[in-house]
């Protein structure tokens, strides 16, 4: 998945490799789908397409040079408004010039300031490198999601409308629900198998560790706080296991605290290259919490967009301490009130 | 609840399976044949052999491992035109199986493995490209053709779009014999609801339990048309041309083969096909398509696996409380 | 009561009979993503179901100043961003000030805050010239449509990993896509397909 490229001098083809092949983000990572829906010609994904590889460079460039030091919270404000700065000039100017190409695009192009590929590639990559790097891994993953999106609004089109650039191609039979959200879907899944049967073919082994498993963790939706009998709470179970190892309902926060304590161990030591051949091997070895092309790619500690596992078991100390706070607050408000009082009479 | 068999059992049965599922549909396709001439037979052989071809091509490029031929394909093809109108274009029904196949089965290994059945998926697609084609149905025609005719279809009114449009006096001049016989416009293969009948008295001699099934759709959605009623009728009509209707009858001995509820218990194959009812019902009322049959499917595949571990969680806890209280009741007695 | 009833129908029409993340890709990146680890999962639906309310309701509200009403997209959209910014921004604070949560926490908030999903919410709503409670109830909606659409991903997704007869081309990535679009072609019984926007 993505990786910290650190300090050190990364070849530039390996960057780029990665970030158009090995970690697609749209096609291995799955972040940024939105606007992929929305491409439903070859116009609307250049500009969807341009759009967003302009926001993801200049929001790495400012992740890069400004925003290390702030909180993490605070960025994904930045980035948001980096966002708006872009799109809004080019709502404008698209509705002023190309009208028929804004109206096709609906509410999808302000949507694109809130993709996900901007704030998971800068707090993964951005934020934790230097500038060359940071540049060249915005570049190639924003090369990447622009290619995924125009061969899908090509593919959209020829095959939806049966035209290209708007000009009626013959012997092509028209289907228009490739149109329809789900004909996106469709198209980038097939999109997704030539990506694998190409990395199989040409990085064999990397395909072998971009075995993109899909590792259900528990289903639990609990209506009450856990009890000691699970069957109080109404859940619904899938098979569990973070990283191929078992865990069930009750394990999650050392499992947390364990993934915790690498991601800690991550964070203070710059991962190793990644060498032609090795890359796979070394990156499986280097981020045990995540499986290379996991469908859950981000279950580093830090990650912007992990999800509750990792942050679940937390959420759960954390939620203790948040209440424990509460407690004190307000026991030393009454204290206070109680004084306050006290002086007046 | 859940008591799912091996995969190994569900594959060897997946050719036995499918090649009943074609052995039911002769009925379907030669009363299709008698309304509507030789455009039925040869729209039918048209998808069948478009899916066919499609899972053997795209079985090669993708090498997927199969154990044997699984009839999976042609029926999924047959399945699809049996729902179309026979005036049909050719073209536009190999697209919709193509689909089925290409998008729907492949992907997945098979047809028994994949979560949706690619005969639905085909129809909906084809409902979502094409509607008005789709829901276009033409006038009978009740000749037996050998041969392809130049003469071109009518267009008629089919029982589900007067449902549709509440147009009851419309209705009034129908029969019940008409409706029960399928002699009123309507897909090619799916209105004759004796031949349906009769073909599933297969069902009842290989596989009885998947009868449970189309008893939960069909009683559901009678109890919802005798409820929330579409046209000003008796009770008796009601009902009649609501299960007479689209591809209701057909959907529920047909396309419930949902592999993940083969094996359950009559319960849950009850329930299965009472969801499955309930979702077309409500798709007929408030969906924008005169029948929804085939997305109801979809949806109660994607839906079922919820439903029955929220209802197995139910249980358990009913079960519980029943046991508890029984246990009390026999502490006090003791006492 | 009308205004009730109103926000009512709109909340499940959009969590089922248009559900928000099938129908239109809204917020399918982080649905897909949180299938897989659903732990939280109602927590977020509620907490996408906070902002998405939240901020329809001040946008809405604007509206009815007319300087505001009058100005035209654009204007309207860097409105939106703003309300957005403003009440993550707020909520942030107050959360960071008056309970001490943790950084990591409000990155989380973050992630339900700032999506496709609820930024499409007030955009929708002034499209569509839905009344205030009509917004209230797409608001509510949107959490629900999550919801609903990430439990059935979760679902697919434990399906999927336990058929080993996938070829290799597909699985993972590929395999989900395709899942995934066959739910939304299911869903598109409801509305044939067409986008709400």
């Amino acid at each position: 998945m993505l990786e910290p490229l650190g300090k050190k001098r990364i070849p530039a083809p390996l960057i780029f490799r990665r970030g158009v092949l090995t970690e697609n983000p749209l096609l291995v990572t799955m972040v940024g789908i939105c606007p992929a829906v929305a491409a439903v010609s070859l116009r609307v994904s250049l500009i969807i397409s341009g759009i967003s590889w302009l926001f993801i460079l200049l929001s790495a460039l400012a992740a890069t040079l400004i925003l290390k030091k702030a909180a993490r919270w605070v960025r994904v404000i930045v980035y948001f408004l980096i966002g708006l700065a872009v799109i809004a000039p080019a709502d404008y100017l698209l509705e002023k010039y190309f009208t028929d190409i804004r109206v096709s695009l609906g509410i999808y192009l302000p949507l694109l300031a809130a993709n996900s590929l901007v704030a998971l590639h800068n707090e993964k990559i951005s934020v934790r490198s230097d500038l060359r790097n940071s540049f060249l891994s915005s570049f190639t993953t924003g090369a990447g999601y622009s290619i995924v999106i125009i061969l899908t609004g090509f593919l959209r089109e020829l095959f939806g409308s049966g035209t290209v650039f708007d000009k009626p191609v013959s012997f092509v039979p028209e289907s228009q629900a490739l149109l329809m959200p789900f004909g996106g879907f469709v198209v980038l899944g097939f999109l997704a198998a030539v990506l694998k049967k190409l990395l199989m073919r040409i990085y064999p082994s990397t395909a072998k560790t971009l075995n993109i498993d899909i590792t259900p963790t528990p289903v639990t939706i609990k209506f009450k706080p856990e009890s000691d009998t699970e069957e109080d709470a109404t859940q619904i179970e899938t098979a569990s296991k973070i990283n191929g190892q078992e865990v069930s309902a009750e394990q999650p926060e050392e499992q947390s605290s364990s993934l915790q304590k690498e991601d800690e161990q991550n964070e203070a030591v710059a991962p190793e290259c990644e060498t032609d051949g090795d890359s796979g091997s070394e990156s499986g070895q280097n981020n045990e919490e995540s499986v290379e092309g996991d469908i859950v790619p981000l279950e580093e500690k830090d990650s912007i967009t992990e999800s509750s596992e990792t942050v679940g078991s937390n959420n759960d100390s954390d939620a203790e301490e948040v209440l424990e706070k509460l407690a004190h607050f307000l026991d030393d408000l009454d204290k206070e009130l109680s004084a306050q009082g006290g002086d007046e009479q | 609840m859940t008591n799912t068999a091996s995969k190994d059992t569900l594959a060897a049965k997946e050719p036995k399976e499918y090649l009943n599922l074609l052995i039911m549909t002769i009925g379907p396709l030669v009363i299709g044949w008698f309304y509507y001439g030789f455009r039925a037979p040869a729209l039918a052989a048209v998808c069948a052999a478009t899916a066919a071809s499609c899972d053997f091509a795209g079985s090669l490029i993708i090498k997927s491992r199969k154990s044997s031929y699984d009839f999976g394909a042609l029926f999924t093809g047959i399945a699809i035109a049996l729902m179309l109108p026979a005036s049909f274009s050719f073209v536009q029904a190999a697209i919709g199986s193509a689909f089925a196949i290409i998008v729907c089965k492949l992907p997945f290994g098979s047809s028994n493995n994949s979560p949706f059945l690619p005969a639905a998926a085909g129809f909906a697609f084809l409902c979502l490209c094409w509607p008005d084609e789709v829901f276009n149905y033409p006038q009978i025609v009740a000749r037996w053709d050998f041969l392809p005719k130049d003469t071109a279809f009518m267009p008629g009114v089919s029982l589900a779009a007067m449902l549709k449009h509440g147009n009851a006096p419309a209705m009034m001049p129908l029969t019940a014999l008409n409706v029960f016989i399928g002699n009123v416009p309507g897909p090619m293969g799916t209105g004759s609801v004796l031949v349906l009948a009769a073909a599933s008295f297969y069902y009842v001699f290989t596989r009885p339990a998947t009868l449970l099934k189309s008893l939960g759709m069909l009683f559901t959605a009678a109890v919802f048309a005798l409820i929330f009623p579409r046209i000003q009728a008796g009770a008796f009509p009601r009902v009649l041309f609501e299960l007479c209707s689209g591809s209701l009858v057909f959907a529920s001995l047909f396309l419930l083969s949902d592999s993940s509820i083969q094996n359950q218990n009559s319960l849950a194959l009850f329930l299965y096909g009472a969801l499955a009812g309930l979702i077309t019902m409500v798709l007929r009322h408030v969906g924008v398509f005169e029948e929804g049959v085939c997305f109801g499917v979809l949806l109660t595949s994607a839906f079922w696996p919820l439903f029955e571990k929220l209802f197995s969680t139910a249980l358990k806890q009913t079960s519980k409380i029943v046991k508890k209280a029984s246990s009390q009741q026999g502490g006090e007695a003791n006492a | 009561m009308t205004g009730l009833f109103d926000m009512i129908s709109v909340a499940l029409y959009v969590s089922f009979f248009q559900n928000l993340v099938f129908s239109g890709g809204y917020g399918i990146s982080e649905s897909m993503r949180m299938a897989a680890k659903p732990r939280r999962l109602l927590l977020y639906s509620l907490s996408i179901s906070f902002y998405s309310v939240v901020t329809a309701a001040i946008c809405r509200a604007l509206d009815f100043i007319p300087r505001i009403k009058e100005t035209g997209k654009v204007t309207h959209t860097v409105i939106f961003f703003f309300v957005i910014v403003v009440v993550y921004f707020s909520s942030a604070i107050l959360l960071r000030l008056t309970l001490g949560a943790e950084p990591k926490f409000l990155s989380q908030m973050g992630i339900s805050a700032l999506n496709t999903l609820v930024l499409a919410v007030p955009f929708i709503n002034f499209g569509a010239g839905y009344s205030f409670f009509e917004s209230i109830g797409m608001a509510l909606g949107a959490g629900i449509a999550y919801f609903l659409a990430t439990a059935i991903i979760g679902i697919g997704l434990q399906k999927l990993a336990e058929n080993k007869d996938i070829p290799p081309v597909f699985q993972g990535t590929p395999a989900v896509f395709i899942y995934v679009a066959l739910l939304s072609l299911a869903f598109s019984g409801f509305s044939g397909g067409a986008l709400f926007a």
